[in-house]
């Protein structure tokens, strides 16, 4: 028996979920395959990597603090890792070593497959050295905070890279980094530290555009559909709530009580 | 090296210094600056104010040593104010590794103990890990989920859950907490059961809460330092909060300032080339 | 990881979601004893996550120990302090006991605050250096973040009673709309992320790639 008031619901739920997966199966056959714009930040990130590599200087990378399982942030860390990836690849074509902060246990296993695999596709699996090119500081914000400032201060790191979930640690790493004179790029779906990142870094990917670059950069088709099948469902959304304004200003509740059964 | 150049090199330490004396004085000697009372914290007292013997509140938070500033204020006039009640069953509940802590400390210190009796009045449930899992169980069957209370009672044992099963059971939940749970709240308590909801939040998450508020989710916020401030106004027990918000003024002062001098600073610059 | 147990764990995965996906929309006192019973084994499992985060610190640290590196005074210091923690809380029984309260009090609690409180003092080196109206948008961007200022500190309404009620103006009419489109962007991500890991698209929290 149906659940009374979840029947919208369950209908909005099967219409968003059939658009996804038509999504994902078209991309993932490659029958289909949207294409993303380059974002402008990819460009940042990589005149960053290069300025590290003149300099000699060392590059941090934090894929943020929260997990591959949570239910908010876990989109946000899965793309923060598809970035470490291609930020892994850059640093060892250009000659840049690498450090990646880690603060949750359950991230660093999929961080140190990531950037080992990067390393031996650009031919120089040498340069990973375990548990120095990743290194795994504390599940806790200010444990973890105050150990990646440490390791910039004392790495001298010429270009700091935050994408994933920050919570308030990232005004501490930022405002510390811009300090050493480090170049920054930033991005998170996390909307509480925007303005902060926004502030101190030299470019941000705001929200979605974090996504976008992700899937970018990504060799993996379905990433592309995946933006794509958002931005759908968004347009959904938008026409609801277009059309749901209209009609109530006109004395309709329609949407709404379609909404409620 | 000119005044300007020094100045323009070593700003930091006196950006600092200035800042500390201000929030440090105001701390020392309260400026007593007016306080005027927001109404989603009007709403959250109110609420409260409204409840009737045999009701079941849940003040659920997840404090930590960082935020305690913001946030165990709010805890602490929440729980004074519901302490205040007669007949009303108050279920503490932990979301935070190191929010244990302060529950103990809030119950020692509003003498929770004395003033009413443990088992009856009110149970600590303690430490639950697994966030929106936590939250889940919860509501959807209290007693599968928790076996034994903080103090290693078992839960049947305790008088005030027997009728208190899952969150159709809870007149209102207080989840005071910086971090997502205040999302969680929302999923698995007022999604499916309309659950009435208050959320007492720090500064950066209020803009979230805002939005929930105006749709009419959640009965109430208490902002950051403000509302818990407020909130002790509201029920007569002027703590740090009140004293904390001259301090915040001052600050609030001071940025804006900055943020105007660093601008003049910029244009002369431009101005300059 | 091997493709059989990655393969295995996908479609535990799908099958335990879709119980929870049902148990959402139908009335069934089978499915709702199953879902709250897996539901509190995720509790349990968080549990153990706990225990995986120490495990994991002491691993590293005792590792940076035995290889006498730069770090080891205080990997020497956090392992110490953390097994100090570990054994009072065990002796005591209790986080409320006046040992454990003394070390917490002693080290968590000012360690905490005072990297809480140094972001108020970045904010403020932040606004005066970076905060600049550089372009049309940056400008409304800190119009946004005065007038908000002037709501969030009683001061602004001693100066000018009508500093608030821009502030006012401003997070009623721009925050709750801005927010709510981000709310829902969140959301349809949400489902998205949801929806690769439960058909095991997404194999990152299966340890990456075949």
């Amino acid at each position: 028996m149906l659940i009374a008031g979840r029947l919208s619901w369950l209908v909005v739920t099967l219409i968003f979920s059939a658009i996804m997966l038509s999504i994902l199966y078209l991309s993932s056959k490659k029958i289909y395959v949207p294409v993303i714009r380059e974002h402008p930040g990819i460009a940042a990130i990589k005149d960053a990597i290069g300025r590290a590599a003149e300099m000699g200087r060392p590059v941090s990378y934090s894929p943020g603090t929260d997990t591959l399982y949570s239910t908010k942030y876990a989109a946000d860390t899965a793309a923060a890792l598809t970035i470490l990836a291609y930020v892994a690849k850059e640093s060892a074509r250009m000659g840049s070593k690498l450090i990646v902060g880690i603060s949750q246990p359950t991230v660093l296993p999929v961080a140190e497959d990531v950037v080992r695999t990067a390393f031996t596709f650009e031919g120089k699996p040498e340069e990973y050295v375990e548990e120095e090119t990743v290194q795994f500081y504390s599940p806790d914000q200010w444990g973890f905070s105050s150990s990646y400032i440490g390791m910039m201060y004392r790495e001298k790191v010429a270009a700091n890279f935050l994408f994933g979930e920050h919570a308030a640690e990232a005004m501490l790493i930022s405002e510390n980094a811009s300090t050493i004179g480090a170049i920054q790029v930033a991005g998170t779906t996390n909307v509480y530290q925007l303005p902060l990142l926004l502030v101190t870094c030299d470019y941000c990917l705001i929200g979605e555009d974090e996504f976008a670059a992700a899937a970018y950069l990504s060799p993996d088709p379905v990433q592309k559909g995946i933006i794509f099948g958002q931005d759908l469902a968004k347009l959904i959304c938008i026409a609801l709530i277009v059309i749901g304004s209209i009609l109530v200003t006109f004395g309709s509740n329609l949407i709404s009580n379609l909404l409620k059964m | 090296m000119t005044l300007r150049e020094s100045l323009s090199q070593n700003y930091k330490p006196i950006i600092y210094f200035i800042l500390f004396v201000l929030i440090g004085f105001p701390l020392l000697h309260p400026l007593g600056l007016p306080l005027p009372i927001d109404q989603d914290c009007r709403d959250v007292y109110n609420k409260i104010e409204s409840l009737k013997a045999g009701d079941v509140a849940v003040v659920t938070q997840y404090i930590g040593g960082g935020n305690r500033a913001e946030l165990y204020p709010q805890y602490k006039a929440v729980l004074e104010h519901l302490l205040r009640k007669d007949g009303i069953k108050i279920i503490l509940e932990e979301a935070g590794t190191e929010s244990p802590v302060f529950s103990q400390l809030v119950l020692q210190e509003l003498n929770a103990f004395k003033r009413k009796t443990y088992g009856v009045d009110f149970v600590d449930l303690g430490y639950i890990p697994g966030d929106e899992a936590a939250i889940a169980g919860l509501c959807r069957d209290l007693h599968a989920l928790v076996s034994k209370d903080y103090y290693g009672t078992p839960i049947d044992q305790i008088p005030m859950l027997k009728d208190v099963n899952t969150a159709k059971d809870f007149t209102i939940v207080v989840d005071i907490t910086a971090s997502a749970d205040s999302q969680f709240w929302l999923n698995q308590a007022y999604a499916p059961y309309r659950t009435a909801i208050a959320l007492g939040m720090a500064s950066a998450k209020v803009p979230d809460a805002y939005a929930y508020y105006k749709a009419g989710q959640i009965f109430g916020i208490l902002e950051s330092l403000k509302g818990a401030a407020q909130y002790e106004f509201l029920t007569g027990s002027p703590g740090l909060a009140i004293i904390g918000m001259d301090a915040q003024s001052l600050a609030h002062l001071y940025i804006a300032f900055l943020i105007v001098a660093g601008n003049v600073a910029f244009f002369m610059g431009r101005k300059k080339k | 990881m091997s493709i059989v147990f990655k393969k295995g764990t996908s479609v535990v995965l799908f099958v335990v979601a879709m119980i929870f996906f049902f148990d959402y929309f139908w009335k069934d006192p089978t499915l709702q004893g199953t879902a709250t019973n897996l539901n509190n084994w995720v509790v349990v499992i968080a549990a153990f996550a706990l225990g995986l985060g120490a495990y994991s610190l002491t691993v590293r640290h005792v590792q940076i120990i035995r290889k006498r590196g730069m770090l080891m005074p205080y990997s020497i210091a956090l392992l110490v302090t953390m097994f100090t923690f570990i054994i009072t809380g065990l002796v005591t029984h209790s986080i409320s006991s006046p040992e454990y309260s003394f070390i917490y009090n002693s080290i968590i609690v000012p360690a905490s605050q005072a990297l809480y409180g140094m972001s108020s003092f970045f904010i403020a080196s932040a606004s005066y250096r970076a905060l600049r109206a550089k372009s049309y948008e940056s400008l409304v961007c800190l119009a946004a973040a005065m007038f908000i200022l002037f709501l969030n500190a009683p001061i602004f309404g001693v100066i000018n009673p009508i500093l608030p009620s821009l502030g006012k103006i401003v997070w009623d009419t721009s925050i709750s709309t801005g927010m709510r489109a981000i709310l829902i962007g969140i959301g349809i991500g949400t489902l998205t992320t949801g929806l690769r890991i439960i058909i095991g698209q997404d194999k990152a929290p299966l340890g990456g790639g075949d």
